[in-house]
């Protein structure tokens, strides 16, 4: 693999989508969702963390226990975006990274790549390139955040920061496998839209999945990374290392099956 | 002489059906090769097979001694893929770049190459433009200048002159005719006076079989036939009587074009039958429209694929 080739095609494919479609479909409803809840934090969403109502709201997203820490021992605003990013990065993984392979594959543009690079460094740079579009995002939503956590939460500065740039990190880490989930069923579909529908019919279908048969089969919870999230907030410091390196381990795994598809692929 | 393409016992299957069947071919540097057959045949799965679009389901086959997409070759190969689209909304002359700086152009070198290429195709003013703004005609020519990018040492071009209007389908040839000397070619289309024009050898496939590999003035050396263009398509009873004739061997009808005939004859008169078959023609009051004599690339081909 030409490292050089594989930076070239992901710079190209990362800059011309975010004036196209491909990434307007994931930037403009990420922007609007992130614009109206840091509206909601700026004008006096602190003062409803800090109730029972916010509270009782905040607990929805993890257990009451976690909830409560956060808002207590850390800034409350930086608390309720990592929570938030956490649980909307499968909606917005699907928006914004379902057209990695799946449209330029069936319309055969590939083919002008082919001659020029392997299908793996196509395959590593559209993934690549869809993970730093979301992350560029989370990036944004993320300094916003704290911008208004230092404004709204009377907290230090060095604590603000630090605390923001550990939620970032986590957020960031937890992308990671949803992008490449994406990738395997970009790697087979033959449309974007396509791509979007099978991609949320193949997550709803293993959750209820998990649901049903986790009594029984506890192991099968593996099976989405949404299993690591509470150990990724949790308070233990060992369940969060544990989640890191299960949902490194997940991406690898999802990343091999995606690879496995699209380089049998008829291009 | 090393090889350039080899193919061992290739077979390439869709839905249980083989597109291209145990196809051994073998195929030298420097050559202008035209890839010709019937619709169906195989030849577009051939060419993407050579150019790593499409995996085989069985055999081997290798390009400069390697598998197809083997990175070590990368941008030794320059392809025109049938009728692929370039990205919308994204410039011309973007595109072409980010291929120029694939083959390994930086900066403002990439943007020179694809002037250059740009240039060959008298297709500058396109540069600017968005793919889906072009013509058909268009498009094809900024399809054939990415092939172009970096001088490769192999061009595929599949179907490379259907669509562009007459002086544009010219150009296309003489750029093949310039830089034949420099690279090798291969064509597929089924514009066989185009390939008996530019090419030098010929590979016929049929339902997936190699039919013929060889020199083009191997298979059209014969100056026993006479080719007609008829104001009419002719009718069974004239086809009966030419049949007839002492000397004539077989008379073929161009598929493509009923109103075009080729007459194989093998007689010691050939100006004497030359007479005879002209007459016989008229007879059934037939116009002919154009006479040459010769075999062409296309009564052969024709002849080869029918038998």
């Amino acid at each position: 693999m030409n490292i050089k080739r594989v930076i070239t095609l992901l710079w190209f494919d990362f800059y011309h989508s975010l004036f196209r479609l491909k990434g307007l479909a994931f930037l403009i409803p990420f922007g609007l969702f992130w614009y109206t809840l840091l509206w909601f934090l700026n004008e006096g969403g602190s003062e409803f963390l800090s109730s029972i109502e916010g509270l009782m709201l905040i607990s929805k997203l993890t257990s009451l226990e976690v909830a409560q820490e956060l808002l207590v021992l850390h800034p409350p605003i930086l608390s309720v975006f990592l929570l938030t990013a956490l649980t909307v990065t499968p909606l917005f993984v699907i928006l914004g990274a379902n057209n990695q392979l799946a449209a330029d594959a069936s319309s055969g543009s590939f083919r002008y790549l082919l001659s020029r690079c392997t299908r793996l460094e196509i395959f590593i740079s559209r993934f690549l390139s869809a993970y730093f579009m979301i992350a560029m995002g989370i990036i944004f939503a993320c300094l916003a955040s704290t911008l208004i956590s230092l404004n709204n939460d009377n907290r230090e500065l060095n604590e603000t920061i630090t605390y923001a740039l550990q939620s970032l990190s986590l957020v960031l880490l937890y992308t990671l496998p949803y992008v490449a989930f994406m990738s395997i069923i970009s790697a087979f579909m033959s449309s974007a839209l396509g791509t979007i529908l099978m991609g949320a019919c193949a997550y709803v279908m293993t959750f209820v999945l998990i649901i049903y048969w986790h009594s029984d089969f506890p192991s099968i919870s593996y099976l989405l990374p949404n299993t690591f999230k509470d150990d990724l907030i949790g308070i233990a410091r060992n369940d969060s290392v544990i989640a890191i390196l299960g949902i490194l381990a997940m991406t690898i795994i999802y990343l091999s099956i995606a690879w496995i598809i699209f380089r049998k692929r008829n291009l | 002489m090393s090889k350039l393409i080899e193919c061992r016992k290739l077979t390439k299957s869709f839905a249980r059906k083989n597109a291209i069947e145990n196809l051994d071919l073998l195929i030298e540097p420097g050559r202008t090769l035209g890839l010709v057959g019937p619709n169906g045949a195989g030849k577009t799965t051939l060419f993407s097979l050579i150019s790593g679009y499409l995996k085989p389901s069985s055999g081997e086959i290798r390009v400069f001694g390697d598998a197809p997409g083997a990175a070590s070759k990368k941008g030794r190969i320059g392809t025109l893929p049938q009728d692929t689209p370039f990205l919308r909304g994204i410039s011309v002359e973007a595109q072409l770049s980010l291929y120029a700086k694939l083959q390994g152009y930086i900066g403002k070198a990439a943007k020179s190459e694809v002037i250059r290429v740009l240039e060959h195709l008298r297709i500058t003013d396109l540069a600017k433009q968005y793919p889906e703004t072009l013509s058909f005609g268009q498009r094809k020519r900024v399809a054939i200048a990415q092939a172009l990018i970096g001088e490769p040492e192999l061009i595929l071009l599949d179907e490379p002159t259907s669509g562009l209007d007459p002086v544009a389908a010219n150009d296309v040839r003489n750029i093949i005719r310039a830089l034949r000397k420099q690279c090798t070619f291969i064509i597929s289309s089924h514009n066989l006076d185009e390939i008996g024009d530019v090419c030098d050898e010929v590979i016929i496939i049929k339902q997936g079989k190699l039919v013929k590999h060889c020199l083009i003035s191997e298979l059209v050396e014969r100056d026993s036939s006479l080719n007609l263009l008829l104001s009419d398509a002719l009718p069974e009873q004239a086809q009966q009587d030419l049949n007839e004739l002492i000397g004539v061997d077989d008379v073929i009808t161009d598929p493509a074009n009923p109103l075009r005939i080729t007459i194989l004859f093998d007689s010691e008169q050939p100006d004497q039958l030359q007479l005879e078959i002209m007459s016989t023609v008229q007879k059934h009051q037939l116009s002919i429209v154009e006479f040459s004599r010769g075999e062409t690339l296309t009564g052969k081909v024709v002849d080869l694929v029918k038998g």
